[in-house]
């Protein structure tokens, strides 16, 4: 299960990345931030003029490289996406270099990487965004 | 302090000097942000008299405290010099995320004065200010230099560019933040002058807000109100007013010789939605989720033609094909130079030409007649290079009627210089004198048409200075706040308890309406001031010849007419409502109730 954005729905507002970067949350992972900050966002739309827009966020590999990475298990694959625990993580961001897609991120401010978590179910990108161009997928 | 990036960076291109100081509390207090700061730091920076291309012309690139939020539009960016056009204050306001990563940087305004030896942009990295050389930039379009740039630096920069008209210095030209245009009045001349070719910005830092679960019920609040209230935007874009403007007989046809164009269904919404429409495009953080949209044309695609360029390109020059149109708003784009008056500016030399008043020869052997699209296109390009008669079209209808003479100037469609944007001042008259006692000329974004286009009753007077007055503060205040004028129906045509909840949400100033209001006078008094400092009166609160003469000769609006008179009347109430004198200065006492003692000893 992962987030699929309709590239051809989409149309560069960035509320998902606005939303994400100030509202996700999740039970084991993330908390709101409540700041706003596209650079903390899981979640990164590039926009490029008379073009659709591209998306860029967490794929939830079944064979997940980040998950081998992370020497904690801080990062999981349960109910079908990658989890992230908090309080098992010690800030060693081997699952950002070993994420063959450069798809988690990071922010000098916080000792946490930046992986789409789902929101643990629930993503609020999918709520706020006004075209409904994201869903949640295979 | 909250809602605040809280820094002011300076830029010296001349010293190569970059400096950055603390943005005081009182400050932002007084003057709120965006439009605020910069005619605050312009009316200080600015000495009296300078022309606007010289090294002491100061341009500001300013956000506001709404900015980098999620609130409608906020990634909206300001731009503001001394106009090369009107001569008076110019500001410009444009989508995109340029502002928005400005604020991220960690600035509120950017002022830049000065003159570069050689091409420059300057570069925002967060804390890291660097001005680069340019001249891989310079002769290029618009798109072309920002997408060098950003290969260069990484996608993750913003950026802005002026095109090759700011660049030969033609006197209406904007900076262009992706593909959204900074508005009016030579801003991007002004940026060529000082041989600054852009800015490029990236920022990574928080903007934090006073109450953000406050903030984020009124965002959720009004979510629904802004899908439902501006369908019609987020389906079709700003086209959708051609057709409805049209039927009201206020849509400016062949340099205003009328105002219902015959052609108007095939450049209206509806059949750009059917026939070009390529996708949606959005500005940041904008719920709308688009009244952006790109279009097919001749060829090319282009993001727009929106409202103002249908009217300047499309009716205002006799031109019913869209697709030239198309071609015609991708052309300005890429120069960097505002649809409106480039579209007038042609439109009067075509009047000109059809009277007979200027020879084949002298507009290069070109069939000039209204409706001619390879003409358009043509002249576009020459003015962008100042080639043959690109140079007299570079020069707005103003200097144009002046040099063509013979009796031109009572058909040069402009107001101070800048031409009027395509709402009937002869048929709203808040727009007669909202056009006539703008700071920045011809502009539908000091007073706003959204009002009286609501009214049943358009042909009387009364009430209508007021509506100039009242969507002027609003207007003001929300280019401080820094946000979309599009979002007007659904928070205020004027100032309102949202946009009290606004500011008090994201800075936590606790203030109240009268407050804000008052905040909107005191920064358009300041326009004002500058204004009469540089020479500017009463009698330059007037709209053209033709407006003021000449009634609508056919349509909804037929026999409406801006007479002398009447505009006289509607200038009496105005400068009363506003506490100015009958010459048009704002009182002393004024000017003391605002806070602006400072300014006194300059106008009297």
């Amino acid at each position: 299960m992962r987030l699929i954005v309709d590239e051809n729905k989409c149309v560069g507002c960035q509320m998902c990345v606005q939303i994400c970067a100030s509202l996700s949350e999740s039970k084991e992972g993330y908390t709101a931030n409540k700041v706003f900050n596209p650079a903390k966002s899981k979640i990164r739309i590039q926009t490029e003029p008379l073009q659709a827009p591209k998306a860029y966020v967490c794929k939830q590999c079944e064979d997940a490289p980040c998950v081998d990475a992370c020497p904690t298990g801080a990062l999981k694959l349960e109910d079908g996406y990658v989890k992230f625990i908090r309080e098992e993580c010690i800030h060693c961001f081997n699952c950002v270099d070993a994420c063959p897609w450069g798809l988690i991120f990071r922010h000098e401010d916080l000792d946490i990487p930046l992986k789409c978590d789902l929101c643990g179910g629930e993503p609020k990108c999918i709520e706020h965004c006004p075209r409904d161009a994201i869903s949640l997928g295979d | 302090m909250y809602g605040y990036a809280g820094k002011i960076l300076y830029v010296d291109l001349t010293k190569e000097k970059i400096t950055k100081k603390e943005l005081e509390e009182d400050f932002a207090r007084k003057y709120l942000g965006g439009n605020g700061f910069g005619a605050a730091i312009m009316y200080k920076e600015i000495q009296q008299g300078i022309d606007p291309y010289s090294p002491e012309n100061v341009i500001c690139y300013v956000v506001g405290p709404v900015s980098g939020t999620f609130l409608h539009g906020a990634g909206r960016t300001g731009v503001m010099t001394k106009s090369p056009l009107t001569g008076g204050f110019a500001d410009g306001y444009f989508g995109g995320g340029f502002g928005a990563n400005l604020k991220f940087a960690g600035y509120d305004t950017v002022v830049v004065k000065g003159k570069a030896k050689k091409p420059v942009y300057i570069r925002i990295d967060d804390d890291e200010v660097y001005i680069e050389k340019a001249d891989h930039l310079w002769g290029k379009t618009t798109l072309e230099a920002q997408e060098i740039v950003r290969k260069d630096l990484g996608k993750d920069y913003e950026t802005l560019s002026i095109g090759q008209g700011g660049e030969n210095l033609v006197r209406y030209t904007t900076n262009m933040g992706s593909l959204r245009s900074g508005g009016r009045g030579g801003t991007g001349s002004v940026a060529g002058s000082k041989n600054l070719k852009g800015l490029a910005v990236r920022g990574t830092n928080d903007v934090d807000v006073y109450d953000f679960d406050g903030l984020y019920d009124f965002f959720l609040n009004s979510e629904e109100k802004y899908l439902k209230t501006l369908k019609a935007l987020t389906d079709y874009g700003t086209p959708i007013l051609v057709n409805g403007i049209n039927t009201l007989g206020g849509l400016g046809t062949r340099n205003w010789q009328d105002e219902t164009f015959e052609g108007a269904e095939t450049i209206s919404g509806e059949y750009y939605k059917e026939n070009l429409f390529l996708r949606h495009t959005a500005c940041y953080y904008c719920r709308l989720g688009g009244c952006g949209k790109i279009f097919k044309g001749r060829g090319t695609v282009s993001e727009g033609p929106e409202y103002e360029t249908l009217y300047s390109l499309g009716s205002c020059v006799g031109i019913d094909d869209a697709e030239y149109i198309v071609e015609a708003d991708r052309l300005c784009d890429l120069y960097g130079i505002d649809t409106i008056s480039m579209g007038v500016s042609i439109a009067f030399l075509m009047e000109c030409y059809e009277k007979g008043l200027v020879s084949k020869d002298s507009v290069d052997g070109m069939d000039f007649s209204f409706g001619n699209g390879d003409t358009v296109i043509e002249a576009i390009k020459k003015t962008a290079y100042r080639k043959g008669v690109g140079d007299l079209l570079a020069e707005g209808t103003k200097r144009m009627a002046q040099k063509i003479g013979k009796g031109s100037e009572k058909f040069a469609i402009n107001v101070k210089g800048m031409e009027i944007a395509g709402h009937s001042p002869r048929a709203l008259k808040s727009m007669s004198v909202g056009y006539a006692t703008a700071t920045r000329g011809g502009s539908h974004h000091d007073a706003r048409p959204t009002y009286e286009y609501g009214l049943k009753d358009k042909r009387t007077l009364e009430g209508k200075a007021k509506i100039a007055v009242d969507s002027s503060n609003w207007t003001t205040v929300g280019d401080s706040l820094l946000i979309c004028h599009l979002m007007e129906k659904v928070m205020g045509i004027f100032l309102s308890e949202n946009h009290v909840a606004m500011v008090n949400l994201v800075t936590g100033f606790d203030i109240d309406l009268p407050e804000l209001t008052k905040i909107g006078e005191r920064i358009y008094n300041i326009e004002r001031a500058f204004n009469i400092r540089e020479g500017f009166s009463r009698k330059d609160d007037t709209l053209p010849w033709r407006i003021m003469n000449e009634p609508i000769k056919t349509g909804g609006s037929k026999g409406a007419q801006a007479k002398p008179e009447e505009l006289e009347k509607l200038l009496d109430q105005y400068y009363e409502l506003r506490g100015w004198q009958k010459d048009g200065r704002p009182s002393r006492k004024k000017l003391k109730e605002l806070g602006l003692d400072h300014i006194i000893d300059d106008l009297y």
